[in-house]
């Protein structure tokens, strides 16, 4: 069952200013989904749409199978939200923030006072409890906001950027929780820009760049696009000889070290091959006295989604000079160009971009 | 099921902001200085041979003129002034717009006619006990309290359907303040005799008298009545069409 599910959405503000385009994303029960991109791509307005705290101006969005909108209260009942701002009433400490938020959601007092008092040990804000929150650091803040965000124990969780302001003990804490969350069957849909983040926790990805999804996917999937037919090996014995045997056997692959027990084979294999090829890797290593210990798919997720903005980035630039081609084809010409200045021609322009 | 759940949301969220109101400072200045009025009220009452109906016209008049501004400020600043966490930290937990209006429509519609009642009706009973010639009736009172309560609470709807548009409290104040001191003025043209001692009064005198015009006590009913009825559709219709 997908929980979230969005079929071309669109947000443009008053502004003009586009901040989605076309969206569409489908995201199954029980999975930790990374809404990845740069500032400004969108993805805190994504959340805030899946919240129904904002109108979509095309396009519709689902959650938990009925359509979201402002009314549905219902709806957001089942839903814990951490926005990015930490925007909380400010002259309010965190346990009377917390016991308002546990009242709205409507949990009765015998259950919402030990949650409450859970929640602030969890996260480490018992000390800070009854302070005014304005008087809060910014880790607190977002510490109090991802209490709040679970208070109701909610089945599906939109957390914009949750690790910012913590220190490297809390991130870790925090993307743990997320990860005995997800053990839990809840679903949660994370939005950030740090990418060892997203590559701890997520099982799926979708890149946001300036408004437009240009990959959703398995985080897997998105490392292999910049490591296509690449797995890395964990391995132990007589690994100088055993790589030696395969690389003489096994035609078409190529070995690297990477550590003392870690090897990266790069395979030349054309589609249908690389299972093939792989047993027979593993075939020749184990007869060598290498015994493998754990496989994965190589790929550094930061590379992949540099990746990907970079060819989103060439495809709009090329479209961006076919228009300009177009236009002065019909006479027509940006206000700052005139046809005696010429066009640039697209090689060279891309060229420049890739250079 | 949900309907049980709005209820929870509506009484959760009175309550929260009835605490606001009690912690506002706007709310505890106007009503020492309200409390003051009083006392001077009634002195003035005891020590001068004005009918106490005149007087306390007087003291009605003065009570609108000032404190539509504090019942402006109060309702102006319920929603604008929370909307940077609006969606965030209320909204977000579980809350539809309706319930959350509706609690900020009864709570400062409340707490604002609570302070003037809590106030001017001692006062006019104590005037009524103790002044030097008394004209005013126990109906008459009753009459007129529920004149002014009602127009409070007219006020207190009109802000805090602004209050949905208009994010910037002050600018909300300014164009309400307008708009609503424009009225007043225009209101006391029509139905009074003028701006005199006697005729910015009008009919408020014999009001307290008991001799008020059944007419007259139709037309302000439905005057408050009707925006009561309509203003929270539209706070809630605008507040559904925008963004948090």
């Amino acid at each position: 069952m997908d929980v979230v599910e969005t079929v071309d959405l669109t947000k443009i503000y008053e502004t003009r200013q586009i901040a989605l385009n076309s969206v569409n994303i489908a995201i199954p029960q029980g999975c930790i989904f990374g809404l990845i991109g740069p500032n400004g791509a969108g993805k805190s307005t994504a959340l805030r749409l899946i919240m129904g705290l904002q109108r979509p101006t095309a396009g519709s969005i689902r959650v938990f199978q009925e359509p979201m909108t402002l009314s549905a209260g219902h709806l957001r009942r089942r839903i814990g939200f951490l926005s990015q701002n930490g925007n909380f009433p400010i002259d309010m400490s965190p346990i009377t923030y917390l016991d308002l938020v546990g009242k709205l959601f409507g949990i009765e007092a015998s259950i919402r006072k030990p949650r409450l008092s859970a929640l602030l040990h969890a996260m480490d804000l018992l000390q800070a409890s009854s302070q005014r929150i304005e008087h809060l650091s910014s880790g607190q803040r977002t510490r109090l906001g991802i209490a709040a965000a679970l208070m109701n124990d909610p089945d599906l969780l939109l957390l914009d950027e949750p690790t910012i302001g913590l220190d490297p003990e809390g991130r870790h804490y925090t993307l743990d929780l997320f990860e005995e969350l997800r053990r839990k069957g809840k679903t949660i849909i994370l939005s950030t820009h740090i990418l060892p983040d997203a590559d701890e926790t997520c099982d799926y990805v979708g890149i946001l760049n300036h408004g437009k999804m240009v990959f959703t996917g398995s985080v897997l999937d998105m490392k292999q696009l910049t490591l296509a037919n690449t797995i890395d090996l964990l391995v132990e014995g007589e690994i100088e000889l055993g790589l030696q045997a395969a690389t003489v056997e096994v035609r078409g692959i190529k070995f690297e070290r990477l550590g003392a027990n870690t090897v990266r084979i790069a395979f030349n294999s054309r589609e249908g091959e690389f299972i093939s090829i792989l047993s027979q890797v593993l075939d020749a290593l184990a007869r060598h006295g290498v015994v493998l210990k754990s496989i994965q798919p190589a790929g550094d997720l930061e590379d992949a989604f540099l990746k990907t903005l970079q060819e989103d980035r060439r495809k709009g630039f090329a479209r961006a000079l076919d228009t300009e081609d177009i236009m002065a084809q019909l006479g027509i010409y940006p206000p700052s160009r005139t046809p005696r200045e010429g066009l640039p021609s697209a090689s060279s322009g891309t060229s420049d971009e890739v250079n | 099921m949900r309907r049980g759940m709005s209820t929870n949301a509506f009484l959760c969220l009175l309550e929260y902001d009835l605490m606001i109101l009690a912690k506002s400072w706007i709310v505890r200045f106007w009503f020492g200085l309200t409390v003051l009025g009083g006392v001077v009220a009634v002195i003035v009452s005891r020590n001068f041979i004005d009918d106490s109906s005149f007087l306390m016209s007087w003291a009605l008049v003065l009570y609108v003129i000032l404190g539509s501004l504090v019942v402006l400020a109060n309702s102006v600043s319920a929603i604008s002034q929370e909307f940077r966490f609006l969606g965030e930290s209320i909204i977000s937990r579980g809350i539809a717009p309706t319930p959350y209006l509706l609690a900020k429509l009864v709570s400062r519609s409340f707490g604002n006619v609570f302070m003037f009642l809590i106030v001017v009706a001692p006062t006019a009973f104590l005037m009524r006990e103790m002044s030097l010639n008394n004209d005013m009736t126990v109906e008459g009172i009753l009459v007129g309290l529920a004149y002014w309560a009602l127009m409070l609470t007219v006020l207190s709807f009109l802000g805090i359907t602004v209050s949905v548009l208009v994010t910037n409290t002050m600018l909300g104040l300014v164009v309400l303040g307008v708009i609503w001191y424009m009225g007043l003025g225009i209101l006391d043209l029509a139905y009074a005799d003028g701006f005199t001692p006697q005729g910015v009064l009008g009919n408020l005198p014999l009001v307290l008298q008991g001799k008020s015009l059944m007419e007259e006590v139709t037309v302000l009913v439905g005057l408050g009545v009707v925006p009561i009825l309509i203003l929270p559709f539209f706070a809630v219709r605008f507040m559904n069409s925008r963004d948090l």
